[in-house]
C-alpha cells in the first residue's frame, strides 16, 4: 500500500474512482488547455516543459483521445515521473475517513496497477499512486528522455 | 462414511461442490465494486462483515470468459490455508446451492473438459448422472491462476 498521507485524491473517470496518495496531483487544469499533436498524443504546457496527458477508461486502459464528459485534466507525479490524466471528478478525502486494506492476492493479476484498497463507508474504492500508474502508460520518446 | 458438501451452480452447465463447513453465507444481488487491473474472473471484490473479498466466478475462468461485474447471487466461502488461518473469499453463483451427502463410494474421474478442473479440483464425484468436482478454495484464491481454465 502507499505511504501514509492525510489526504487522499479520488478521481473520477466514467464513473470509475480511483484514490490517489493526494501530494502526488501537483495541479489541475482544464482540458480545453491540452494541446495534441500530429501523433494523436496530448500534452500539456507547464513550468517544467511539455507533459504527456493521457485518458484511461474505467480498466485504466489508454484511450485514444479524451471521451465526453473529462472537463478536468490531473497533472500527477514527481519531478522524474510527470504525467497528466483526464478525469471528470476529483475530490479530496481525509485518510483518516478510510480504512487501507491490502489488495487481496486474487484480485492482484499478473500486473497490478493498484497498491491497495480503501473502504469508505460502504464503498471499496482502488488506491494506486504514480510509479504504479505509470509503468502501464505508452510513454512517448520525448517524454522519456 | 459420508460426509456434507455444497453442491454450486456455476453456470447453466458447471457444477462444483465445496465441504459442507466452507460455504459461509449467501448474497443476493451484493454490491460489488471493481478494481482495474484484476483479472476478468475476478474483477470485483465486495464488503462483508467489514472484509474486502475477492469476488471470484468460477464457471467465467472455466468457459475463459470474463465474469458479469454484478452478479445477482455470491456465497461468501472459507478456506483454511495453513494450520492456523482462514481466509474467506465469495464465489458467484446461478442458483441457491444445495447440501448433499458425499461418500466415497461416489468418486469418479475429473471431467476432461474444461481443463481448467485438473488445476482446481481437489477430488471429484458421480451425483445424480453428473460429474462434480470439489473445488480446492485455497488455490483458486492464491492468485497464480492462468488467465483461463478453458484450455
Amino acid at each position: 500500500m502507499s505511504g501514509t498521507h492525510d489526504y487522499l485524491a479520488e478521481l473520477s473517470m466514467d464513473g470509475q474512482a480511483l484514490l490517489l496518495p493526494q501530494p502526488e496531483v501537483r495541479l489541475l487544469e482544464s482540458v480545453l488547455d491540452l494541446e495534441s499533436d500530429a501523433a494523436g498524443g496530448y500534452w500539456l504546457m507547464g513550468l517544467h516543459g511539455r507533459v504527456p496527458v493521457w485518458s484511461l477508461d474505467r480498466r485504466l486502459a489508454v484511450l485514444e483521445s479524451p471521451p465526453p464528459g473529462r472537463r478536468f485534466c490531473a497533472l500527477l507525479g514527481e519531478d522524474e515521473i510527470r504525467f497528466g490524466l483526464t478525469v471528470s471528478g476529483f475530490r479530496l478525502i481525509r485518510a483518516g475517513e478510510c480504512r487501507l486494506s491490502p489488495l487481496p492476492v486474487a484480485l492482484r493479476g499478473p500486473d497490478p496497477v493498484l497498491t491497495g484498497v480503501a473502504v469508505l463507508g460502504e464503498r471499496i474504492l482502488p488506491l494506486s499512486d504514480c510509479a504504479h500508474l505509470a509503468r502501464r502508460l505508452p510513454w512517448p520518446a520525448e517524454a522519456v528522455s | 462414511m459420508s460426509v456434507d458438501a455444497w453442491l454450486l451452480a456455476l453456470d447453466e452447465g458447471l457444477q462444483a461442490a465445496v465441504g459442507g463447513l466452507e460455504l459461509l453465507h449467501l448474497l443476493e444481488y451484493p454490491d460489488c465494486y471493481p478494481l482495474p487491473g484484476s483479472p476478468p474472473h475476478c474483477a470485483v471484490a465486495l464488503l462483508w462483515e467489514e472484509e474486502v473479498l475477492p469476488v471470484v466466478d468460477l464457471g467465467a475462468w472455466l468457459r475463459g470468459r470474463e465474469m458479469d461485474p454484478l452478479p445477482t447471487l455470491a456465497a461468501v466461502v472459507q478456506y483454511r490455508v495453513d494450520a492456523a488461518s482462514v481466509n474467506r473469499g465469495a464465489l458467484v453463483l446461478h442458483g441457491p446451492p444445495g447440501l448433499i451427502q458425499v461418500s466415497n463410494e461416489m468418486a469418479c474421474e475429473l471431467p476432461d473438459s474444461p481443463g481448467g478442473w485438473a488445476l482446481l479440483a481437489i477430488s471429484c464425484f458421480r451425483w445424480q448422472h453428473r460429474t462434480v468436482p470439489v473445488v480446492d478454495l485455497a488455490r483458486l484464491y492464491r492468485g497464480d491462476l492462468p488467465p483461463t481454465g478453458n484450455d
